[in-house]
């Protein structure tokens, strides 16, 4: 089963759209969606979460999120970018509330996890400083025995410790071969270190999703002169960055002449590359 | 929706202890000083308590992190309804009984047709008054929301208030029926709007984008 699939999703806004997103998850990988700010990440989740209504058919967990969204969200974590819970509450209470929310809520988990994360159970949610907001979202999306989480810039803003800190969970939350996890960032070294998938959202259009290894093994980086990339077959070249001493080509590794020496992109290279020749 | 429901009575007891206090005060004044305007502040208070739950979810963003969770948009709706209704039954309720028990050992209280007035008269405001307000606190947010009621409000009470100053006009024969119907049909009425008010905002919700 996939954990995810979206066929011809879209979502149309006053000045922005988000069109034909076509995307597949299978059940138990991690696909990291990468986007500049406004391309659209947040509006891809409203519609995985049927928080917004759009075009296309879109499946969660094998099942219409249209019909079943309720049903669906039982079963998925959710961590929004900015939405959390009331001001005035504290874990104690948010545990009460959700305990009345989730068929599957497990206080055990939950009360666990807050005291793995040095969360306090007594203070009021307005007085967390933004890491430990998030981990209280952490906690709560992964103490429901949940199959899927889609978690909106989990890490944002945060630091280098809290990031690690939570991407551990993560980590222990895909032990198990049936969890599936849609995360967005813009911190792509995170997403390098954790995804199986990697999805690239670029002004309301989904340029790539491809498996992070295939998509490492298909690029590489050459530096040479404007003039030596310019010789190269056409489709080679699928993104150039121009320096002082020449260019940075991010290279179809296949189509590269033999003898041509290449390095092995990071995820960011084949990111800020592909955008930079979607621009032009 | 008992999730909903939890949230919103830890948000109200939270965030506007004072403003409870005050209605603790009005119960206590309007039940023992027979003092009916009091009494009709507090079911305007109790009317006001699902927009000051509704204002601070906006605030926090809860509103938007509620549709991630599992519950639907008319599940949310209903909720504010639900406690709207309990906090007009309760205001209503706890007047009703206080005056005749507390009223009458404090000053000799008031009679029982005087007492179900005033409780059939906040019931009507317990109920039309959000039954009013909802819908456009749905559409458009709190904010906005009172900037419509506002002007729905005044434009309506101009131009009744314009009709009705000739006496023979149809506003005024309107309003001359609307006294000499029985009392009871007031929360009646008032509970219609609110049910009809509940099914317009449960519309309104679901093609509302957050």
């Amino acid at each position: 089963m996939n954990a995810l699939e979206m066929s011809g999703a879209g979502k149309r806004y006053k000045g922005f759209a988000l069109e034909n997103v076509n995307l597949v998850l299978p059940e138990g990988c991690i696909l990291g969606l990468i986007g500049e700010n406004g391309a659209g990440k947040t509006t891809l989740i409203k519609l995985l979460l049927g928080m917004a209504q759009g075009e296309g058919e879109i499946r969660v967990l094998g099942r219409d999120i249209r019909r079943e969204g309720a049903a669906i969200r039982q079963e998925t974590g959710v961590v929004l970018d900015e939405a959390c819970f009331p001001e005035g509450l504290d874990a104690l209470q948010v545990n009460r509330v959700l305990r009345d929310t989730y068929t599957h809520w497990r206080e055990d988990e939950f009360f666990r996890l807050l005291k793995r994360l040095s969360l306090p159970e007594r203070k009021p949610f307005k007085e967390f400083s933004r890491g430990m907001k998030m981990k209280l979202a952490i906690a709560a999306a992964l103490s429901h025995e949940a199959k899927l989480l889609i978690l909106d810039e989990p890490t944002g803003g945060l630091d280098p410790i809290v990031r690690d800190e939570i991407l551990d969970l993560f980590y222990d939350f895909t032990r198990d071969a049936g969890h599936s996890i849609l995360i967005s960032s813009h911190i792509v070294t995170d997403l390098e270190k954790l995804c199986d998938y990697v999805a690239f959202l670029h002004q309301g259009k989904l340029l790539f999703l491809e498996e992070k290894d295939a998509l490492l093994e298909r690029y590489g980086v050459v530096r040479c002169s404007k003039a030596e990339c310019a010789a190269f077959a056409p489709g080679t070249v699928r993104g150039m960055r121009e320096g002082a001493y020449g260019v940075e080509a991010l290279c179809e590794r296949a189509l590269l002449p033999r003898g041509v020496a290449c390095t092995r992109p990071s995820v960011e290279d084949v990111i800020v590359l592909t955008a930079k020749e979607e621009i032009k | 929706m008992k999730g909903l429901l939890r949230k919103d009575v830890y948000v109200l007891f939270q965030a506007s202890r004072a403003q409870l206090l005050i209605v603790l005060l009005f119960l206590v004044i309007s039940m023992t000083m027979n003092n009916t305007l009091i009494a009709y502040m507090l079911a305007l208070y109790a009317a006001m308590m699902p927009i000051t739950v509704i204002s601070l979810d906006e605030r926090s963003r809860f509103d938007r992190f509620a549709l991630a969770l599992p519950w639907s948009r008319a599940q949310i709706v209903l909720s504010k309804y639900a406690l709207s209704l309990a906090a007009a039954c309760l205001a209503a309720l706890s007047y009703l009984a206080g005056v005749l028990t507390l009223g009458s050992a404090v000053n000799g209280g008031i009679s029982l047709q005087d007492a179900l007035t005033t409780f059939c008269a906040m019931l009507t405001i317990g109920t039309l008054l959000p039954a009013l307000m909802l819908p456009f606190v749905f559409r458009f947010g709190v904010d906005k929301g009172r900037m419509w009621i506002m002007l729905i409000t005044i434009a309506f009470g101009v131009g009744a208030g314009l009709l009705s100053m000739d006496e023979g006009s149809a506003v005024s024969q309107l309003a001359n029926r609307l006294t000499a119907l029985p009392l009871w049909l007031l929360p009646l009425a008032g509970l219609t709007a609110f049910a009809l008010s509940a099914f317009v905002s449960v519309q309104i919700y679901r093609r509302r984008e957050l």
